[in-house]
């Protein structure tokens, strides 16, 4: 094909350019620049789950004790008081997604990587469905900082823990592994038109 | 030859397409997969105009005055969107409040900042400076993260509503309607159309 869509603004471009015509972004296709960050900045991610799951995201203390809690014991929490959509909600934002978004990340950077044809369309759906709630997985952290701001009593205090970082840092580090990841790449080799 | 802009390319499919003339207010889809392909938002400039303003509005009083305020036997407490970033950073996480800081103040102003000058220069007929404002907006929208803290702030009080009584103050429904503003640029508009907009002018 010698037309190419330029991943900013959606304008037509000649293959042959190295800028967007409409927008002045890089168009260029860089294979090995592109997996390349991808696969990194997934690695770095994977990494940060394990001390975001760990790791208490808040801590409340009362006159006597400070306690953590980690997302898993705050879903165990929700799930004692009856509240399951909200520790269901949780569970699947901030645990589950965010393996969900490891193993389709890593399939498709396997798949760039390989050449794999197989059904595309379906890739190139994935990658948008991970584009669009990348993001989302940061409803967590911001839970936590909204409780700090409000939980500022004499009998009760509620902190952030060092699981927030991670936490942050993780769905960070998994937003740059997707935008890295140049999803045009997908059929790219596939001889299509 | 075709000229380029006269072409589009399917974001799913890669189908190659031939722009065709709609009616206001009308979708083009794609042939094989039935993706959006664009739409025809003739003069929305003015829309976005008026709706950027009022937003700007909520903006100030979503920063201003309190999200919320909580009654827990007898103790009361509240907070701004800024106190809870400063909180943050008070207590040493001082990356995480930064980022907060960008997504959730410096972010979202840009991008009604931008849109709205995008509007502007539409009006006035200031292509080449709409164009720098336009990529400006594509680049600040994707992090832009009101949304999610908006619904962030419901998950919070569902966590918290057995325990304490919880008033939304004017801020919450002031920051509801940046909320909607954002989602109207990005996700209905589309930043795209607006690229295509400024293109067929
Ligand atoms: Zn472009």
């Amino acid at each position: 094909m010698r037309y190419i869509r330029c991943r900013f603004c959606g304008a037509v471009n000649y293959r042959r350019d190295k800028e967007c015509r409409r927008c002045g972004f890089d168009i260029t296709l860089d294979k090995n620049a592109s997996l390349q960050k991808a696969t990194a900045f997934l690695i770095a991610a994977v990494i940060f789950y394990i001390p975001a799951n760990i790791y208490p995201i808040l801590k409340s203390s009362t006159f006597s004790k400070v306690s953590g809690s980690t997302i898993i014991e705050g879903i165990f929490e929700l799930m004692a008081h009856g509240d399951y959509p909200v520790a269901i909600i949780i569970l699947i934002a901030s645990v589950l997604v965010p393996v969900a978004k490891f193993i389709i990340l890593a399939y498709l950077i396997l798949s760039i990587k390989y050449g794999n044809c197989d059904s595309v369309e379906k890739k190139v759906r994935l990658y948008h469905l991970i584009e669009i709630t990348g993001p989302w997985s940061l409803i967590d952290v911001f839970v936590v900082i909204i409780l700090t701001a409000l939980i500022q009593f004499k009998s009760i205090t509620i902190i952030p823990g060092f699981g927030v970082s991670a936490f942050a840092l993780m769905v960070f580090l998994t937003i740059l592994s997707s935008y890295s990841l140049d999803e045009r790449l997908l059929g790219d080799e596939c001889g299509k038109q | 030859m075709e000229s380029l802009k006269n072409l589009i390319i399917c974001p799913v499919c890669q189908t190659l397409h031939k722009r065709r003339p709609i009616k206001r207010d009308e979708e083009a889809r794609c042939i094989k997969c039935d993706t959006l392909l664009y739409k025809n938002i003739d003069g929305i400039e003015y829309k976005i105009f008026a709706f950027a303003i009022s937003a700007f509005i909520f903006f100030f009083l979503a920063n201003i005055f309190n999200l919320i305020s909580i009654n827990l036997s007898g103790f009361t407490g509240s907070f701004t969107l800024i106190e809870a970033i400063l909180d943050l950073f008070n207590q040493g996480y001082v990356l995480v409040s930064l980022f907060a800081l960008l997504v959730l103040e410096v972010y979202p102003f840009f991008v009604l900042l931008f849109s709205f000058l995008f509007a502007l220069f539409m009006i006035v007929g200031f292509k080449r400076s709409a164009k720098k404002v336009l990529t400006g907006l594509e680049l600040v929208s994707r992090w832009s993260m009101l949304d999610i803290f908006f619904i962030a702030i419901l998950v919070a009080m569902v966590k918290i509503f057995e325990y304490a009584s919880i008033e939304f103050d004017i801020a919450f429904w002031a920051l509801f309607l940046v909320v909607v503003y954002e989602f109207y640029i990005t996700k209905i508009v589309k930043i795209e159309s607006l690229w295509d907009y400024w293109e067929s002018r």
